[in-house]
């Protein structure tokens, strides 16, 4: 072809275009050696919009094969074909590859601030914070417009860096810029990491005052209000959120958590039998459902589930706590050891696995280890109280009793009155009430004294003992009533975790 | 809902929604299908008409069609509508299916430094040099062809390219990326048309219709090069351009005036334009609708990824529909509330999609696959597209699957329960044996040097032949404690090989190992002679010793393979 068509008059070249016949515009490669040969300079890059166009229908072999055409016709010298390779090889997990192309892009074009954008984000993926952070600084100096994503973008650098008050500081600018909610969790997570759960309330408040229908924003606000403990407004916000999106399963796995921790089983079930439905895979959900299934007392079933979630997580102390739990249940010691030895060796500082064990071993006829057991768990009750000082030391006595040790019984149980004693404001459960005498008075046949004998009965005051005919399961054999207060300690401690 | 019309899976059409269109050439009321193929490196791009149930004609393209676009450019009758293309910096426009003329997009300006340079080079590195410090300073787009070219070539290359483009003057072209048409006074189907051009230096046109020259008043420069463009209204009257960018802005234009209307978080597939609403599908096949506010009215998630969008006019109805080709064969069709009324499913992802009048049925489907084989349907006139009702808790009603647990569970259980304490004894007891064993089996290891934990010789054996004459191969290698750097040589060290006298007989049975050097492998050899008369096999060890010392640094054992017994 001739090059006078270079002036922007259209002129009549139909003799020209009917010449067609001719099989010009080959791309092999023998053409493309020769071609500077020809007259006409092909435009380096013509066919970038068919790079695109492949690109943006995840069409990526076709899309890398012209890429490589591209760059064996140019010697690897055209800016778009090594950028969307670099994003292609960046989704397939090449990350140095990626970022190696976008630094020949940005040698090409270097005044181009989308190729330095990527870079920076590449260094990030990378793990680079320092150098993205860098990067992202360039970019806003050849692209003077204040620009939100990059503040953020250099936001979460810093968040990762953990200097949280300049990832708090890039967040603001970027919410000056623009509103996202994007940035609002970001700065609420800033505030989480610096254990300010009134902070992040805060800022998701204002959140939701820009975004009200967005159901993320709403269900991350209603857990950290159950994490502070406004139930009754977590509530609402987790309400509003499964109104604007129902089959959000963060805000319904909160519901459901919530109504399972005031024993609403049932209704806690159908919440767990909606979020099954997205994500059938999630160990906490079966673990909670298990844990439902627990208190309802269909004990098959909640091992089913159970079991399943320490299939899908089996590293989880949680799951592997409520099994033993569970077996101790079933009466099953050999492997209530087992799952409580496991849970122990993940996560040795819970003083409730080693009372459990303790309950395990005694009834495996093992009293000193049961003992070492009990002691244990007093012991890291006392640095963290997670467990009913009554009830362990109560435990500690029915299980001495239980294996003949009456006199070690008598002191454990002599330390229980005086936990009672000091600690006015302790609410002590029925059950243990029950237990508490049942021992004492067996304890009393053998002619043991206890400090409450001459004043009035200190535990029993106030509250009429329960008929027994109402204690489910209530047998005259303390090594049975011991169960039952496991049983009480089973239910409150369900497991209200994975929010 | 639909009828075949005409399918033929040996088309080989590679091709983009771009570039398909129908148009009455011929002006006789029969649609043709209009498809641009780009071809591959070995078959040539062409411009393929369709009549009927076959292929009517085909004009071979001079470059790769970017787009084309039927339209009428004059007022003369009959209403004959011409077909241009759009291959990189030229227009094509076909009348009657033969060449008509050719239009080029005007040249960008060049950069005054570029000029000089080339206008005052004394040697060929110098250029090269120059042209390299320009090209990091403004970027290699903003040089000339001639430049751009020059910097890609390898050095010994250089020469002869200067010399074969010796006169040819300093350009800087332009490259269609899109094209569109917009009505100019009227708004008819045959109405006079300008053509509306998207180019890679981030520009759009409006060609005046007879002289194709860009119209300056209503060119418009953008941040990023577009990639779809749709026109709505009239060009002489009031008129609005809808725009996106390969980054994934939504842009709208009117007359010498564009801004962006909001960015999607992922680059777009396909944009639909209608009258007061925006569909897009995006890169993570999701299809989202937004108002001409830009406010988001509705998104829906595909099942696969999206490759093409087209939009359904059914006139007679009234009805409007998006036709939308995902990567797994089905073509859905979705009302302007995101509810999918119908798929069809073909065996391959789709490449292509149109819908319009073909032939002389004014609602047909046309559709590529990506195997270039190409399809043509009829929407039957008894078609219902209204949309099931879809009961929204459907899915809570499901039972919750709980694993069964059978009868055996039932029984271990009980057994557990009646045998805990012998069981969980049983249990101890066997894993205190086990630990017992590890530790004696470690201990013993240990003793007799059979673990290579701390030493700093590599043995390695292989045996050849199949018997009774084997021939037993070891290597030894000198690792060292820190092998590489620092780690000096051993002396002093022999091979002896223990067996069994009833199997085997080897020679020699004692090997002297000469200095080894570190990280190089000396290699031995030994005879094995079986002499067992039924060709069964045994042990044999192979023990290295320093001289003068009873404690051996390392034992192997030699499985030997069973014998061939000779008769």
């Amino acid at each position: 072809m001739d090059l006078d068509s270079n002036n922007s008059k259209p002129i009549e070249t139909t003799a020209e275009v009917s010449s067609t016949v001719q099989p010009t515009n080959q791309t092999t490669v023998a053409n493309l050696k020769s071609h500077h040969k020809k007259a006409e300079l092909k435009h380096p890059s013509n066919r970038n919009w068919l790079i695109h166009l492949h690109y943006v229908r995840r069409e990526f072999n076709t899309c890398k094969q012209i890429i490589f055409e591209e760059l064996l016709r140019l010697n690897g010298q055209s800016e778009y074909a090594n950028y969307i390779l670099a994003l292609i090889y960046r989704s397939e997990g090449k990350m140095q590859e990626s970022l190696d192309k976008l630094q020949v892009c940005h040698e090409l074009e270097p005044t181009n601030a989308n190729t330095v954008r990527q870079i920076a984000r590449s260094l990030f993926l990378l793990g680079r914070h320092k150098l993205a952070i860098d990067a992202y600084q360039k970019a806003q100096m050849l692209n003077e417009d204040s620009d939100a994503e990059t503040h953020y973008n250099m936001g979460m650098c810093f968040l990762f860096m953990m200097d949280l008050d300049k990832a708090k500081e890039h967040m603001n600018l970027s919410l000056q810029s623009r509103v996202t909610h994007k940035a609002f969790e970001a700065m609420a997570q800033i505030a989480i990491a610096k254990n300010s759960i009134q902070e992040a309330i805060g800022i998701y408040e204002k959140a939701v005052r820009v975004f009200p229908e967005n159901a993320e924003v709403l269900s991350n606000l209603g857990v950290l209000y159950m994490k502070a403990g406004r139930d009754d407004i977590a509530f609402s916000r987790l309400g509003s959120a499964i109104a604007f999106d129902p089959w959000n399963p963060k805000a319904t796995v909160a519901v459901a958590s919530m109504l399972q921790t005031y024993d609403d089983y049932d209704q806690a079930l159908a919440k767990y039998k909606v979020v099954m439905q997205t994500m059938p895979d999630s160990a906490s959900v079966w673990n909670n459902v298990g844990m439902c299934f627990f208190g309802k007392r269909k004990y098959v079933a909640s091992i089913s589930c159970l079991k399943r979630a320490y299939y899908l997580s089996p590293f989880d102390w949680k799951i592997l706590h409520n099994l033993g739990l569970l077996h101790l249940h079933m009466q099953q010691y050999a492997s209530a050891f087992h799952f409580l030895t496991a849970s122990i060796n993940l996560k040795p500082d819970q003083s409730h696995t080693f009372m459990l064990l303790a309950v395990a071993i005694s009834h495996l006829d093992d009293v000193e280890y049961a003992k070492h057991a009990y002691e244990q768990a007093i012991r890291l009750n006392i640095q963290n109280i997670t467990t009913d000082p009554v009830n362990l030391v109560l435990n500690y006595a029915v299980s001495l009793f239980n294996h003949k040790k009456f006199s070690e019984s008598h002191q454990k149980l002599v330390e229980v009155y005086n936990i009672i004693e000091n600690g006015s404001g302790v609410i002590i459960e029925e059950d243990s009430k029950e237990i508490y005498h049942r021992v004492k008075t067996a304890l009393k046949l053998m002619e043991f004294v206890f400090p409450d004998d001459n004043d009035q009965d200190v535990i029993t005051s106030g509250a009429v003992a329960p008929p027994a005919a109402t204690i489910p399961g209530a047998q005259p054999r303390k090594r049975v009533t011991t169960q039952q207060s496991v049983d009480q300690q089973a239910i409150g401690n369900l497991d209200p975790d994975l929010v | 809902m639909w009828l075949d019309a005409f399918s033929d899976t040996q088309a080989t059409i590679y091709t983009f929604p771009n570039c398909v269109a129908t148009a009455d050439l011929a002006g006789d009321g029969d649609y043709r299908l209009i498809i641009a193929d780009i071809g591959t490196g070995t078959i040539p791009s062409k411009l393929k008409i369709y009549k009927g149930t076959g292929l009517q004609s085909e004009v071979t393209l001079q470059d790769v069609p970017t787009a084309v676009a039927p339209m009428f450019i004059d007022n003369d009758s009959p209403r004959l509508p011409v077909i241009t293309v759009g291959t990189s910096e030229y227009i094509y426009v076909y009348k009657n299916l033969r060449p008509f003329f050719r239009a080029v997009l005007p040249p960008l300006q060049i950069n005054s430094v570029e000029r000089d340079i080339w206008g005052q080079y004394d040697s060929e590195e110098t250029l090269f040099e120059l042209l390299k410090n320009l090209r990091s300073q403004i970027g290699m787009s903003a040089l000339t062809l001639k430049s751009q070219h020059l910097l890609t070539l390898p050095q010994h290359e250089r020469h002869s390219f200067l010399e074969a483009h010796k006169g040819t003057p300093l350009v800087r072209k332009n490259i269609v990326t899109c094209l569109s048409t917009l009505r100019k006074s009227h708004n008819e189907d045959d109405a006079l048309a300008c053509l509306v051009i998207g180019t890679e230096n981030c520009e759009i046109f409006v060609l005046h219709p007879e002289t194709f020259t860009p119209i300056d008043e209503a060119k418009l420069t953008l941040t990023d090069v577009p990639v779809f463009l749709s026109t709505a209204g009239l060009f002489d009257i009031d008129y609005t351009l809808t725009c996106t960018t390969r980054s994934g802005q939504l842009l709208i234009g009117r007359r010498g005036w564009v801004s962006p209307l909001l960015s999607l978080s992922k680059p777009p597939v396909g944009v639909v334009c209608l009258d007061t609403s925006i569909i897009v599908a995006l890169m993570d096949a999701t299809i989202n609708c937004y108002s001409d506010k830009g406010s988001r009215l509705w998104t829906i998630s595909a099942v696969s990824p999206i490759t093409c969008l087209h939009r359904v006019q059914l006139r007679q109805r009234n009805l409007e529909l998006v036709a939308v080709g995902l990567h797994n064969g089905h073509v859905s069709l979705y009302t302007l509330s995101g509810e999918c009324t119908d798929t069809i499913s073909f065996n391959e992802p789709i490449s292509a999609l149109y819908f319009g009048q073909y032939g002389r049925e004014c609602n047909s489907m046309v559709c590529v696959t990506q195997g270039g084989s190409l399809h043509v349907k009829i929407l039957k006139r008894s078609a219902d597209f209204t949309p099931e009702l879809k009961e929204k808790g459907a899915g809570a009603m499901t039972k919750l699957q709980i694993p069964k647990k059978t009868k055996l569970f039932v029984d271990q259980t009980m057994r557990e329960r009646e045998n805990s304490i012998v069981m969980h004894r049983a249990f101890q007891r066997d894993a205190f044996r086990m630990k017992l064993a590890t530790a004696r089996t470690l201990v013993h290891v240990l003793n007799t040097k059979q673990s290579p934990i701390q030493e700093s010789v590599k043995l390695s054996a292989e045996v050849l032949g199949l018997g009774p004459s084997f021939v037993v191969r070891i290597g030894v290698m000198n690792i060292g404690p820190k092998s590489g750097v620092g780690s000096t040589g051993i002396s002093d060290l022999a091979l002896f090989f223990h067996w069994n006298d009833k199997f085997y007989d080897v020679s020699p049975p004692i090997i002297h190992v000469p200095f080894l050097v570190p990280s190089v492998e000396v290699k031995f050899q030994a005879k094995v002679e079986s002499i067992n008369p039924n060709g069964l096999a045994d042990v044999i060890r192979v023990i290295v010793l320093r001289k003068k010392q009873a404690q051996p640094i390392l034992v192997a054992m030699i499985n030997m393979p069973p014998s061939e017994v000779v008769f």
